[in-house]
């Protein structure tokens, strides 16, 4: 391969037990040759690795303290017997959100139903989407044609380019989905990045009174 | 740029075609041919040489490697074109060994005259401090969570560094239950992660 890859993954990437290897200084010296050409030209295991190596460390860390005593094995809550009940729930909301739709909501608090709201990549000159202010929006953002990553980072800022939100969320199908607070009228800008900040796509909204 | 001569510049994608054709381009002082050698350079050797050395210096050292290679091509030294990303990183593994030979010579020479050093503040930024401190919360919850043994397990791995053959050996598990303990804490781990994020902007996935 030109790019001197190894491709042990079987989707022409690194294998995860390699890139776990590599972030811990354990990948064979035979193997690093390969390993390194490969992250050189490759993004998106640049991302994974980003990712591996900051859970080892998490873990290098929380094994520490553990081994030293300072906090106590505690017992995690158990998982509500009903949680997927709740993902079916959530599910079948998500699924009804398939063209742009829209309610209004009567109070303009956060416990509110939002306003949810579809974004699309389009060619030519854009047309800005509307939305009404003072009532949170669940936006949903067109990732087609953009690098998979299994999570993204999102944010909205006002027209002066201030942040006013941020997130992250995995997406399904190139949509992401996420809930944003209410906002005052104005123009705004959803941008999408990848997981290590690179900027792939902007959406513009402009939100006004009801 | 012509994209399909050259989609290296493809995110997220490893490509496929020879790097010859970039080479040859580049023997010819093709300008949109460097452009697309730097924009390789810009984001995996600039990762690579962050990983290596952190980010002192990071874009001369990045600067002064894209030269070092760009002239080599134009001189002719690069033997094998199709080969270019292994020459690429061949060169960067010299220049970070060089660094660290420098550095460390360098501590060797100092004359301490007080017992104040001058180095560079490589910490992360207050952001970064805090994103590790809420990873490693986490980390202690799934740990927290897990029965004795299976946190054995990780502390063994991730903290002692004991390969897996050992882990296996000394506590009697397959590869293959040593894999899953390693799997599902990291799962939990995201979902722990993905369940904060979510109570904290209102967001249910």
């Amino acid at each position: 391969m030109g790019d001197g890859g190894m491709t042990h993954g079987g989707n022409g990437h690194l294998d995860e037990d390699e890139l776990e290897q590599y972030s811990m200084g354990n990948l064979p010296e035979s193997e690093s040759d390969a390993f390194e050409e490969h992250l050189l030209v490759c993004e998106q295991c640049r991302l994974r690795l980003e990712e591996i190596d900051e859970y080892t460390a998490s873990m290098r860390g929380a094994a520490a303290e553990f081994r030293s005593g300072q906090r106590p094995a505690q017992v995690e809550p158990q998982r509500r017997p009903w949680g997927w009940l709740r993902l079916i729930s959530v599910g079948a909301a998500v699924a009804a959100l398939v063209v742009v739709i829209g309610w209004w909501s009567g109070s303009s608090d956060m416990a509110g139903p939002p306003f949810a709201i579809s974004l699309e990549a389009t060619r030519g000159a854009a047309s800005t989407a509307w939305a009404p202010a003072d009532t949170s929006l669940l936006v949903r953002l067109d990732l087609a044609g953009l690098p998979d990553f299994p999570t993204y980072r999102m944010q909205m800022v006002d027209a002066a380019g201030a942040a006013v939100w941020q997130g992250t969320a995995a997406a399904h199908d190139s949509k992401v989905e996420s809930k944003i607070p209410q906002t005052k009228a104005g123009t705004y800008f959803i941008r999408v990045y990848s997981p290590a900040g690179e900027l792939l796509r902007e959406f513009g909204l402009k939100t006004r009174e009801r | 740029m012509n994209s399909e001569a050259d989609p290296v510049i493809r995110s997220g994608a490893v490509p496929g075609p020879s790097w010859s054709a970039l080479v040859e381009r580049i023997r010819a002082a093709d300008p949109s041919a460097m452009e697309e050698l730097y924009a390789v350079f810009a984001k995996g050797v600039r990762y690579y040489l962050w990983r290596q050395v952190g980010p002192q210096d990071l874009d001369d050292r990045m600067h002064d490697l894209f030269l070092i290679i760009t002239q080599s091509i134009q001189k002719g030294e690069l033997r094998e074109p199709e080969r270019l990303m292994g020459f690429v990183r061949t060169i960067a593994r010299r220049q970070v060994a060089a660094t660290i030979g420098a550095a460390v010579q360098a501590r060797r020479n100092q004359v301490d005259v007080d017992t104040r050093l001058n180095v560079s503040d490589q910490q992360p930024d207050p952001e970064r401090r805090v994103i590790e401190k809420q990873n490693q919360e986490l980390a202690m919850r799934v740990l927290g969570s897990l029965h004795k043994r299976d946190r054995e397990v990780l502390i063994r791995f991730y903290l002692k560094e004991q390969p897996p053959e050992q882990i296996c050996r000394e506590m009697s598990l397959t590869p293959t239950q040593f894999r899953l303990i390693k799997t599902r804490a990291k799962a939990r781990f995201t979902e722990l992660g993905q369940r904060r994020f979510a109570q904290r902007t209102g967001f249910r996935a």
